[in-house]
């Protein structure tokens, strides 16, 4: 029976390749789009999964009221407090954020660039990180004791037993070095992972490596993240509201009297370890984050392209069945029974699926490219690691294949079954409903992907009222005056301002006093000098640039806190003005950490993403902090050679600059608006791919239509009627359907794009003529499609069409 | 009205070339009636499509009222049928989809004739064919003979000189049959010329003038008595 109907199967699509090789073609590229988007999907949900405690674990998050950010670092005392004093903390572990890149050096001389994280060894019994070799108390028992990743062992000691080897590290910047015994390799980090890391030192370490400062006051400084093991918090709020009070009772028993931390001051929650990945889009130290709205975003296209596919799938497959319903006819003549014609049904729908699968699973690699530069994630599909995840999604495709296969066995049972000739109108809603739905899609997606467009091209080329283009900020490290020397020598060089980059994507508000009311207006702070405005090509509106020779300069590295002469010169921006209510700024006294002037006020600029609307901004260089930054313009084109011009001063002076992006900042608009051009990329290729899916969905369906109009076309035609007149016959239903389509489309669209503008403090116009364009677009698309069969269709001689049967 | 000189039309298949018409010669009048008939696959229907300006001949001339449209392009071919033919098959070939009224004013349509003379003009021949009463139905609720009737409504209704007939009685009942036959033959004698395929000798006696086809040529032709006319 099987072998039977598999050979039928194969016999059929040798007779109809075309009609076979169209249907699933056009499911195939669905199902390879779909199959990437699953694997991202798949990846990026179990990021973070593979803790076992992942339910049990919770991080310390610090909120900044201040700011629009959090931030995870906390004091290192607290976790061992916490677990002193709260029974539900049953331990704690805790590791330093930051990783800076240092230099890893073996007794042979090879060096590495490592980025090591100090941790206590509870880390490695909360968390799934597994050792490979070497043993977690040797780690505990030794102070200067790392734990290094299988990569940075291949690397370091090839195949030789690195336990117990001695390794040298040191920082790029600075010349001290400290001794390590290495007690442990560990597993390569899986890309499923938030935290990364390639090196682990031993958390009793830090004090030394770190300096004075921690040693002296712990309370003082967050330096550590700090995760706990609480399986049995019942109430998170109020475990919360508990390690609020008891931390800063114990804090204060430490500080120095007079200045007690305030509790409004530590205002933190508890984040599950299995939500860090996706819910800490404001935290600043966490690199490693996801989109849920990205996500959710892919998966409802992914969802949509297999069901623009299913439905075209089954127009075709519905046509198709028309000419084979007089098969099925004589077969049950012959007595077939229905489980057998549904059987056949199901098996040719599974087997179909199959072969699209099968196509997904060979292009793969020859795609994942092109798709992983859409999307902007790069996964890699291993057969031994991902059977799951490829099992699961052909399990998808199967159960597809089978409803497909019912679906169709519904669909045609009347015209097979029932002993009346004339087809029901069942399958013929169906399709129409199957059209109208492709259509709705297709001209949603243009319109979408239209003013996405329109959107991403406003950002991009909307006045922001400063130019960032072609300025590089440098870290100087100490050969700042050697630097600036050297680049002011360059002919394509053009100026050099002291101060901070001035466009920023996350930012601090902090609290500027007007001294004569005593009003606070939360501003930016940015750091620039005399040359800053200029630079930036900022307009001054009135009032004057800042005189920096008046500053006096200090360095506060020791935390003695030196009090200043005079004040210090800011200029603010417009939105500041207003804000302030001020009436005549220019000489208005403030307080910025210190006592300060406005001498000028600029114009306002955007210098956030445009999501969000203009802060009050103040510029001054020398408040009680201070940098050394400096910002460099250069003229079109030089990017390469400045860069190279500053790794040149650094290398003449020994000190190592392999690491060019940890010293130099430039703004990067692609950077920027990342995720509006993944979106536009994305919905482009999406686009395409249903635009392609409904083009030979509408030659199917017009190529059905034509053929069961037959008749009545050469009827027509005898009757008079010219090619012209059959053909718009044919096509208005087309039309129609477009038009239904579109009305259908347009407000659901509209109020799909009015939300994501939302986002931004910037929108585009929603403009009618985009509507218009689109709608227009498919009407002229469908028309094309559908008028190569309906022209053939009005073209043939009537003569054949009314034959007799 | 219909003058054919050396008429051939020849089918070709990969492999095979069929000669349906043979250097036929045949000449029909206005106001004429005639049948043609042979044997299955003689070419009778093909010289009908050919009269009828649906098939343009492979070889020799076709004079349509005096124009030489043997050569004719589709569009023209379809200029020239408008108003001028009219069509009955066997198989009534009604579109399902539409009403009788709709069905026997698609000629109409195509004229660019107005809808209020369309409506009369139908209203008049169905009342002529005596089926008035059916306009709203749809043509699967007809028994065949109202069906044929139907159908020569539609082929009259734009008042063409000239009816092409493809057996029209071949899917009726004989009493259906003879009121068609009566029917095609007032129309002949109220001045249309008619042309008809046939295989039966009981219709063929309607005609003037019958003509036999074999293999694609005229074996014999044979004319009525004009007194029984």
């Amino acid at each position: 029976m099987l072998f039977k109907i598999l050979r039928q199967y194969l016999r059929r699509i040798m007779r109809n390749y075309k009609i076979y090789a169209v249907s699933i073609l056009g499911m195939s590229v669905a199902i390879i789009a779909s199959f990437h988007i699953y694997h991202f999907v798949y990846k990026e949900l179990s990021v973070d999964k593979f803790h076992e405690k992942r339910k049990d674990i919770y991080r310390l998050v610090n909120n900044s009221s201040n700011t629009n950010t959090q931030s995870v670092t906390t004091f290192l005392p607290v976790g061992p407090t916490l677990k002193r004093k709260i029974p539900e903390v049953k331990n704690y572990s805790r590791i330093t954020t930051y990783a800076e890149p240092h230099k890893l050096k073996n007794e042979a001389g090879i060096e590495l660039k490592a980025s090591p994280r100090f941790t206590d060894p509870s880390f490695f019994e909360l968390l799934n990180f597994d050792l490979k070799e070497g043993s977690l108390s040797k780690f505990a028992d030794t102070p200067n004791g790392i734990l290094i990743s299988e990569k940075l062992t291949n690397g370091l000691f090839g195949s030789q037993n690195p336990i117990g080897k001695q390794l040298i590290i040191s920082k790029y910047r600075g010349e001290s070095k400290w001794s390590l015994e290495v007690v442990g390799v560990l597993k390569n980090i899986p890309e499923e992972s938030t935290i990364q890391g390639d090196c682990f030192i031993n958390n009793e370490s830090l004090e030394i490596l770190a300096g004075k400062g921690y040693e002296i006051r712990p309370w003082n400084y967050g330096v550590v993240e700090l995760f706990i093991h609480a399986p049995d918090i019942r109430d998170l709020k109020e475990f919360t509201e508990k390690v609020k009070n008891l931390t800063v009772d114990e804090a204060n028993l430490m500080r120095n009297p007079k200045y007690p931390m305030k509790i409004e001051h530590f205002d933190i929650e508890f984040q599950r370890l299995d939500k860090m990945y996706f819910h800490s889009t404001n935290i600043r130290e966490q690199k490693n984050k996801g989109s849920l709205q990205f996500v959710k975003i892919i998966s409802i296209v992914g969802l949509l392209a297999l069901l623009l596919a299913i439905s075209n799938y089954i127009v075709m497959n519905l046509g198709l069945s028309l000419t084979r319903v007089k098969e099925f006819k004589i077969k049950r003549y012959l007595g077939t029974s229905k489980k057998q014609v549904f059987l056949q049904f199901i098996i040719e729908s599974v087997l179909n699926a199959m072969v699209c699968f099968a196509l997904a699973l060979i292009t793969y690699p020859l795609l994942s490219k092109a798709i992983a530069h859409l999307i902007g994630v790069e996964y890699h599909l291993k057969l031994e690691k991902d059977y799951i995840l490829i099992l699961s999604f052909l399990l998808i495709i199967l159960f597809i294949g089978f409803t497909i296969g019912v679906f169709q066995y519904f669909l045609s049972y009347h015209s097979v079954f029932s002993i009346n000739k004339t087809q029901t109108s069942n399958s013929w809603m169906t399709k129409r409903v199957l059209i109208n739905f492709q259509l709705f899609l297709f001209i949603g997606l243009i319109i979408s992907m239209l003013f996405i467009r329109k959107q991403v091209n406003y950002i991009e080329t909307k006045d922001i009222g400063f130019n960032f283009k072609n300025v590089l900020g440098v870290i100087p490290d100490k050969y700042g005056e050697e630097l600036k020397n050297e680049l002011l020598s360059k002919s394509y060089v053009e100026k050099i301002a002291g101060g901070q980059t001035i466009f920023k994507t996350e930012y601090r508000l902090d609290d500027v006093t007007i001294q004569s009311t005593q009003e606070k207006v939360k501003s930016m702070i940015v750091l620039g000098d005399a040359d800053y405005l200029e630079l930036y090509d900022i307009e001054l509106l009135y009032g004057k640039t800042l005189n920096t020779s008046k500053l006096q300069t200090f360095y506060n590295w020791t935390g003695n806190l030196v009090q200043r002469n005079g004040t210090v010169e800011v200029l603010v921006n417009e939105e500041f003005v207003k804000r302030a209510n001020l009436k005549n700024p220019i000489g208005t006294p403030l307080y910025v950490n210190s006592n300060s002037v406005i001498v000028g006020v600029f114009k306002n600029i955007n210098n956030t993403p445009l999501y969000e609307s203009i802060q009050p901004i103040v510029i001054g260089y020398d408040f009680s902090f201070f940098t050394s930054m400096f910002q460099v313009r250069f003229k079109e084109g030089y990017k390469s050679q400045v860069m190279d011009d500053i790794a040149s001063v650094f290398n003449r002076n020994n000190a190592s600059f392999d690491y060019i992006k940890d010293f130099i900042e430039y703004i990067d608009y692609e950077d920027i608006y990342k995720k509006e051009l993944q979106l536009k990329r994305l919905l482009e290729a999406f686009t395409v791919i249903v635009l392609f899916i409904s083009i030979l969905g509408l030659v199917a369906i017009s190529l059905f239509i034509t053929n069961s109009k037959t008749k009545e076309i050469g009827i027509r035609k005898v009757n008079g009627a010219t090619i012209n007149e059959i053909m718009f016959m044919l096509n208005k239903d087309f039309i129609k359907w477009v038009v239904g389509s579109f009305i259908l489309a347009c407000p659901i669209t509209y109020y799909v794009l009015k939300n994501w503008l939302e986002n931004f403090a910037y929108k585009t116009a929603l403009s009618w003529w985009v509507f218009a364009l689109a709608g227009a677009f498919t009407l002229i698309i469908t028309l094309l499609a559908v008028s190569w069969q309906t022209y053939r269709a009005a073209k043939q001689n009537p003569v054949k069409s009314l034959r007799d049967e | 009205m219909i003058k054919t000189e050396n008429l051939s039309k020849i089918f070709r298949t990969e492999e095979v070339e069929t000669k349906a018409l043979n250097n036929v010669n045949l000449h029909v009048k206005e106001g004429e009636f005639v049948a043609i008939m042979g044997p299955s696959g003689c070419g009778k229907s093909t010289l009908l499509n050919i009269i009828g300006l649906l098939d343009n001949p492979s070889e020799g001339a076709y004079m349509f009222n005096g124009k030489e449209v043997g050569k004719y392009k589709e569009g023209s071919r379809t200029q020239e049928r408008k108003g001028n033919i009219g069509f009955v098959f066997q198989s009534f070939n009604l579109i399902d989809e539409l009403t009788v009224f709709e069905n026997v004013e698609l000629p109409l349509i195509y004229l660019k004739i107005k809808a209020s003379e369309r409506k009369r003009l139908v209203n008049e021949v169905l009342e002529r064919m005596n089926i008035g009463h059916r306009t709203k139905h749809f043509p699967q609720q007809l028994s065949g003979g109202q069906q044929q009737r139907v159908a020569i409504a539609r082929a009259v209704v734009a008042n063409p000189k000239l009816i092409l007939a493809d057996e029209p009685t071949g899917n009726l009942d004989s009493k259906n049959g003879m009121e068609v036959m009566d029917l095609l033959t007032e129309l002949n004698r109220q001045g249309t010329t008619i042309v008809m395929v046939t295989h039966s000798d009981r219709d063929a006696n309607y005609a003037h003038r019958i003509v036999n086809l074999f293999d694609g040529k005229i074996v014999t032709e044979s004319r009525k008595d004009p007194a029984l006319v």
